[in-house]
């Protein structure tokens, strides 16, 4: 336990400094902004912002990015309170009791509620965080390539599982993307795959390229499409704060939330949405009267904004202590390190503990910061919706430009941001999962070598898989999710709430 | 992500046109793999997780295109090929501007170029965003930031 207090306290004396407070601060409100804004999500965004942390050092530039996916969670259900727009796909659910509660003229109690049970949530899973990185670590130090593989094939299924749309689509659109990973030289012979004898594919393909593309341009052309909505009167925000009946209704839910959205956050695949819809559905199945649902119960905010903001948090957990990114946006985060030199692998807690308790204390007071800065800024914020999309989408698009040629002043990196900007756009508009295919093409090369190696050591029988005890348990689990899927229940679930 | 697209699940239109492409995506990775060294289970070579994807991704796309025939019922969703090829576009025109002309003025061309994206561009508007934005980039960019890029003409 002092192991962790002692730990705990490098990562203050880290993360106080005032360039990582001043970090972690910005990285907070460009999360909360883009969050607010409905169109750029936060993989865009860090794919942005990426060539700028180039120039920071790699603690700063970690807690930077780490703010923007949190506070894009606060951002996302302030527009879902207040005008039924939810910025974030995690904060859809919000939408239907918060935005209740704003027309009953419970504006400022509903966005308090999110506010505090954010803060709740944030606290719980960077405890969990801590505690849990640990054992895993040292867990993972037992881990072969066999289990590795496992846990990445648990990953993608899991990926698939949470995916929008059609499950045969969602595998299809894992094997693209672990085709495009395949790209540039073999690590093992050095020959070049795919790279049409381009000398600059011999690196592969980048992620920021990739995700720029599909989750950047190829949203903006599809967001160019549909007819502009910016309608939605927004009422005063009354009173910001909670009476005593509220706040008992309400914190039973923000702790149930975060112990589902922590849950969920840290299986491979999850993230801040599912835990959002598994927290309504847990509330409004087991409450009180669950007919107040959608029409301004307040757990129906509590419950979801707590369980958002933890899965958020938690789903580092996975990246910090195995090295393996369970979303686009942990892999985004992957990504970073690797631009810095600093390979993700269980070895980080003890090879760079300061980078890796700063960031864990660092979304602890990111957390803070957002809960005093975020209340009094709404106003702030609600205007910021009346920037026209035609002011904002060429400067995307700009800025998406400036940041992937500053990379490697690169002609070929822009044409090929475009190339996936229409590749992506073509996929979305066939209903092909993207996030598959993202998660997929980060953990192709990771999962082709430790297969080349598990084969090797088993002198290739692929029992190998079946016959080590984690791996086993891994696959089962992955196993498991399939059959998820014929649940009715499941289905059905699916269906209606699965995004992105 | 923030947005979802309409739900045109039950199309066989876009299965059957998704299971096209995977399949010609597959048969490519196959046909340009053919030329990697296989290897055997124990000692693999460059080319066998090649063929793993290529013939997954083969399979899966004619379980997807057959999927789509079976359904019939063939709407196609509507193309937004205007700004697809205009973003395209101003993307490769701030690639070929930057060096030559420097960030403010391939920031301002390419934010002209992009705008024609919209349904109606409004001139006025248009011209205030480019050369604002313009500014903006080649200032913080340029100067804040100190990227290498050349912030005037060359």
């Amino acid at each position: 336990m002092s192991e962790l207090w002692n730990a705990l306290a490098v990562g203050l004396s880290v993360a106080v400094t005032l360039p990582n407070l001043g970090a972690c601060l910005l990285g907070a409100l460009i999360g909360t902004l883009i969050g607010v804004l409905p169109g750029i999500g936060p993989v865009a965004t860090m794919a942005m912002l990426l060539p700028i942390t180039f120039y920071l050092p790699p603690t700063t530039a970690l807690i930077m990015l780490a703010g923007i996916y949190y506070g894009a969670q606060y951002g996302g259900s302030t527009t879902a309170i207040l005008m039924r727009l939810p910025g974030e796909s995690s904060s859809v659910v919000t939408c239907l009791d918060g935005y209740a509660m704003a027309q009953q003229g419970r504006a400022g109690t509903a966005l308090a509620t999110a506010a505090l049970s954010s803060f709740f949530a944030g606290t719980v899973a960077t405890l969990i965080v801590a505690l849990f990185s640990l054992p895993l670590t040292a867990m993972a130090q037992s881990f072969g390539p066999a289990e590795y593989f496992s846990l990445m094939v648990l990953g993608l299924v899991a990926a698939v599982i949470f995916a929008h749309g059609s499950p045969l689509k969602a595998v299809a659109m894992i094997f693209v993307g672990l085709l495009f990973g395949l790209v540039g030289a073999d690590v093992n012979t050095g020959i070049d795959r795919y790279t049409f004898g381009l000398p600059e594919l011999r690196d592969g393909i980048g992620f920021v390229v990739v995700s720029m593309g599909v989750f950047g341009i190829a949203e903006i052309i599809a967001n160019l499409e549909r007819p502009e909505r910016r309608d939605g009167a927004v009422g005063t925000v009354s009173r910001l704060w909670l009476s005593l009946p509220e706040f008992r209704a309400a914190w039973p839910a923000a702790a149930r939330g975060s112990a589902i959205g922590s849950l969920l956050g840290v299986l491979p695949g999850g993230g801040a949405m599912l835990g959002s819809f598994a927290s309504y559905a847990l509330e409004k199945r087991f409450g009180r009267e669950p007919e107040r649902f959608g029409r301004g119960a307040i757990e129906g905010v509590a419950g979801p904004e707590a369980a958002n903001n933890a899965g958020a948090q938690a789903s580092f957990i996975p990246m910090l202590a195995l090295g393996i990114p369970g979303n686009v946006v942990m892999a985004m985060m992957a990504g970073a390190m690797l631009i810095h030199g600093i390979a993700p692998s269980p070895t980080l807690a003890t090879a760079r503990p300061e980078l890796f308790w700063g960031l864990i204390v660092s979304m602890w007071l990111g957390n803070l910061m957002l809960l005093v800065i975020n209340l009094p800024l709404i106003g702030l914020w609600v205007r910021l919706l009346k920037i026209p999309y035609a002011v904002l989408f060429p400067a995307i698009l700009l800025f998406c430009a400036i940041g992937i040629y500053s990379v490697n002043t690169s002609f070929i990196d822009l044409v090929l941001v475009a190339g996936f900007g229409a590749l992506g756009y073509v996929f979305l508009k066939l209903d092909c999962p993207l996030a598959p295919m993202a998660l997929a093409f980060v953990l192709g090369p990771m999962m082709e070598e430790n297969l080349r190696r598990a084969m090797l050591l088993a002198r290739g029988d692929p029992m190998v898989f079946l016959t080590k005890p984690i791996s086993l348990t891994l696959l089962v689990a992955a196993a498991g999710l399939f059959v998820l899927l014929l649940v009715p229940a499941f289905r059905q679930a699916r269906e209606s709430t699965a995004a992105g | 992500m923030t947005t979802q697209p309409e739900s045109t699940a039950e199309s066989g239109f876009t299965d059957a046109a998704a299971g096209i492409l995977f399949l010609m995506l597959g048969v490519t990775a196959l046909w340009i793999g053919s030329a990697y060294e296989a290897g055997n289970a124990t000692d693999m070579g460059p080319g066998y997780f090649p063929r793993l994807i290529g013939g997954a991704l083969v399979v899966f796309g004619i379980a997807t295109l057959g999927r789509g025939l079976l359904r019939g019922s063939w709407i196609a969703p509507a193309w937004a090929l205007r700004p697809l090829i205009i973003l395209s576009v101003a993307f490769l025109v701030f690639g070929l501007a930057v060096e030559r002309l420097g960030l403010f003025i391939a920031g301002v061309l390419t934010v002209l170029v992009a705008s024609f994206a919209q349904r109606q561009p409004r001139p006025l508007p248009v011209a205030v965003t480019a050369l604002g934005l313009g500014a903006f980039c080649a200032v913080l960019f340029g100067y804040v930031l100190n990227l290498s890029l050349p912030v005037w003409p060359r």
